[in-house]
């Protein structure tokens, strides 16, 4: 049970960051490489304004949010948009550059060391067997209010059609008068901002290190794929379960025997992908092909 | 008044000269019928009129305006508008949403001038007859209807200008006549529309003019009476010796 | 004299390697970001092997044979994706297969990496390897140059550029990028041999993201595709990236900034070789 709980608030995160990027895939196709960092820029500058400046926690996540909207934007206009138009695949290899720098410039200013938001004891609470803290409970409820926000954005506002419009069909969309130029700076500024929520969730839940971009790069797009690119649901579910799978794997006591150790925790991921992969190459609720 | 004016617009692209010094005006309230061979540049005129993409040289005018360095979404809210050979609709959005987004796209005076949006989403379905499918997927339309439900949609957005691209293409011959209805609708709104067709017998039906395109050049233009008739348009389309 | 012997030595020594991945990246328009992952599977099996058993040409064959097996797995798995999907899989690959370096102690002695790794008789100075290394470039090159030149590499090119005309002209895709990725591992493989011997030492470090870096770096700015192109970026960026070693700075600072200054050469060499590194699909 208490696997389920990790699980869940595990999840969250993950869903949190998958979300964003499966918009950012659907409408332009490109993969964000640089989406491990831009969640760490989130988190290390809400620690930075909370644990050196001060500043109360509330304003500090606020803060850490823009500054994360910041960085984001900076991203499209130096390694997306240049580039996107041209090829598809160029900003693969231009936000794999990007996500370099970012690394460099977050070793320099916040060096190896774990930093934590709320470092100390938490307050915990235990139900049935189950250990939560009051932080963890808050943290996954901001998640699905987020989502659920913004799932009522997309489904049922102009403003949500428009976007569903763009991707569907973009001449389209544009012939009818949708700017969707300034779609795609939002949306893949929008993405940044949930990459920054996750990674003030991490600074909130556990700790920041430099180290944990990559990984949470890939989980996203474990996600993505194992989901259905350009299937915003799908890709949320299986952040779910990939969290889930896991825990499972380093929580159970395998055959009675040994545990798997911590370390291989990553490795879930990709296993996860490639066991999809022999079953469903266009993951679970692809879509037969885009629309180029 | 000319609605629509086209001075040497010319397009390269990759070495190749894809539109070559066209110049044409279009009157306000004209359906001029574009045709030509495949590879003419029939389509990528409409492109470039669209706003998709960037002539090489020339200039266009819309309504007296430079409209040449617009963008597409610019030249939509000027009111131009396109329905497009591969059907131009959400196919995952309901046919409601599918012109909801259209009439939300509007600028803010004419949205509000239409009034109550939900009443014109209604109007709109009716006009073509696909009113009961209102809820439904547009995925799930026919290809004529679907074309019906894009031209309809563009009407109701307040377009002045209509490019067409190949209408009837994928449409079968009882939906072609709607769509000839549809369009007769449209002239009778005193809207300008471009037709590109292969179908002659359609252009000549209800189009003022026609305008052939070669290999990126304006070969020919006239009544659609004349033009079918010449001898330039049998060699265009059939070669120098047509069979008899 | 001997720092440029060194720097020789290590340029010649990582080519095969980086030439080899001019081939599936540069020609071939393989997002294949796990060249590394092929290499640490190679250099671990080789050492260890060759450790064990006190043999080398043992140690050689099982590197050769976890290499094959390496690439067709990233072979597999690149035919079942889309191009990039595969992209960030082979990424996900490379960091697992590093995961697993580092937590299998037992093994593979994790962070602390294997010590004393022997060499081969006749290397024992930096001139040795130096010339060893340049020898065995030069052999890998001419293998290279001959596999682009002749019908492999004119269907390796014909599958980049159009893969479904490509295809219905009988090009079998799967065998050629098959080729490519054992290609790649090949070069892992000769530029792992020598590079271990040279430092003595087997470390996860040296299968870290920023060489990946690296290496993109020197296929894109050589003009992708291009052998010579590649030979000569190589050459430059080796030299200065052992020339940021003297820099004047905490290796705290030194560390990140070598980050940062290689980000952005690759950010603009991608800006300046956009149209060869992946050309503008024709739509009209």
């Amino acid at each position: 049970m208490q696997l389920l709980v990790n699980a869940l608030i595990a999840g969250s995160l993950a869903a949190l960051i998958a979300g964003g990027l499966a918009v950012v895939y659907g409408v332009l196709g490109v993969f964000n490489l640089a989406l491990g960092q831009l969640a760490l820029i989130g988190g290390y500058t809400t620690w930075w304004l909370y644990q050196v400046l001060h500043l109360p926690l509330g304003l500090s996540i606020i803060l850490g949010l823009a500054c994360g909207a910041l960085v984001t934007w900076v991203t499209f206009e130096i390694a997306v948009r240049p580039f996107f138009k041209h090829h598809r695949f160029l900003p693969l290899v231009t936000t794999i550059a990007w996500s370099m720098i970012l690394d460099g410039l977050i070793l320099l200013v916040f060096e190896e060391r774990p930093r934590s938001i709320l470092p100390g004891l938490k307050h915990i609470y235990e139900f049935s067997g189950i250990r939560i803290s009051l932080e963890q409970g808050l943290l996954i409820l901001a998640t699905l209010v987020i989502l659920l926000s913004f799932a009522y954005v997309f489904h049922r506002t102009s403003l949500g059609r428009r976007i569903r419009a763009v991707v569907q069909h973009e001449h389209a969309a544009l012939s009818l008068g949708v700017p969707a130029g300034l779609l795609h700076g939002f949306l893949f500024v929008l993405s940044g901002v949930f990459a920054a929520a996750g990674g003030i969730f991490i600074g909130i839940d556990q700790s920041l290190t430099p180290t944990l971009a990559f990984p949470l790069t890939i989980k996203a797009y474990a996600a993505i794929i194992a989901g259905g690119k350009g299937n915003l649901w799908g890709a949320i579910l299986f952040a779910y379960v990939i969290a889930l799978l896991e825990q499972l794997l380093v929580g159970v006591h395998w055959f009675g025997a040994f545990y798997v150790p911590a370390g291989y925790q990553q490795t879930v991921a990709l296993l996860f992908i490639i066991v999809i992969l022999l079953i469903k190459p266009a993951g679970f609720f692809g879509n037969s092909s885009r629309t180029a | 008044m000319s609605i629509l004016r086209i001075s040497h617009l010319s397009l390269s692209l990759g070495g190749q000269q894809i539109l070559d010094g066209i110049n044409f005006n279009v009157e306000e309230g004209e359906v001029i019928g574009v045709i030509g061979p495949n590879g003419s540049g029939k389509t990528t005129l409409f492109n470039v009129l669209s706003g998709f993409l960037k002539p090489s040289h020339g200039t266009i005018h819309f309504c007296d305006k430079d409209i040449t360095s617009y963008s597409a979404s610019e030249r939509a809210r000027l009111g131009i508008g396109r329905v497009f050979q591969n059907f131009g609709i959400f196919r995952d959005m309901t046919l409601e949403e599918n012109v909801l987004v259209a009439l939300e796209a509007l600028p803010k005076e004419r949205r509000k001038a239409l009034g109550n949006i939900k009443e014109v989403v209604k109007g709109t379905l009716a006009m073509v007859g696909l009113s009961q499918f209102a809820k439904r997927k547009a995925g799930s339309l026919s290809g004529g209807q679907m074309r019906l439900l894009e031209i309809a949609r563009t009407l109701k957005a307040e377009k002045q200008l209509f490019l067409l691209d190949e209408p009837t293409a994928g449409v079968s011959p009882k939906m072609t006549s709607q769509i000839a209805d549809l369009i007769s609708e449209l002239k009778r709104e005193k809207k300008t529309v471009l037709i590109v067709e292969h179908d002659l017998p359609f252009i000549s039906k209800i189009c003022d003019r026609v305008i052939v395109l070669d290999v990126g050049k304006i070969v020919l233009t006239g009544k659609p009476q004349e033009v079918k008739q010449s001898k330039e348009l049998q060699e265009i389309y059939f070669g120098a010796n047509p069979a008899d | 004299m001997t720092f440029l012997l060194h720097v020789i030595a290590i340029t010649a020594m990582s080519a095969p390697h980086i030439l080899g991945y001019n081939l599936i990246l540069g020609k071939g328009k393989i997002l294949h970001f796990g060249p590394l992952g092929t290499s640490i599977i190679a250099s671990y099996v080789t050492f260890l092997v060759t450790m064990t058993f006190s043999n080398y040409f043992l140690g050689l064959l099982a590197g050769l044979v976890a290499v094959v097996a390496v690439s067709s797995l990233f072979a597999w798995i690149s035919f079942r994706m889309e191009p990039d999907g595969f992209g960030v899989m082979s990424i996900a690959m490379h960091l697992s297969f590093l995961a697993v370096v580092l937590n299998w102690h037992s093994v593979t002695r994790g962070a602390l990496g294997i010590p004393r790794v022997p060499r081969f008789p006749f290397l024992e100075t930096p001139a040795d390897f130096a010339l060893f290394a340049v020898v065995i470039v030069v052999l890998w090159i001419a293998f290279l140059w001959v596999l682009d030149r002749g019908s492999y590499g004119r269907k390796l090119a014909a599958l980049s550029e159009q893969e479904w005309q490509a295809k219905s002209l009988g090009i079998d895709r799967r065998t050629v990028h098959w080729v490519a990725f054992v290609v790649v591992g090949l070069g892992a493989l000769l530029t792992n041999i020598q590079f271990h011997q040279y430092i003595f030492l087997v470390h996860p470090n040296d299968f870290n993201f920023a060489y990946l870096i690296f290496m993109i770096m020197v296929v894109v700015a050589g003009k992708p595709g291009s052998i010579f192109g590649c030979v000569l970026s190589l050459i430059l960026l080796s030299f200065l990236r052992e020339g940021i070693r003297f820099l004047p700075l905490d290796a705290d600072v030194l560390g990140p900034l070598r980050l940062i200054i290689f980000g952005v050469i690759l950010l603009g060499v991608v800006y300046w070789r956009r149209d060869v590194l992946f050309p503008k699909p024709r739509s009209i």
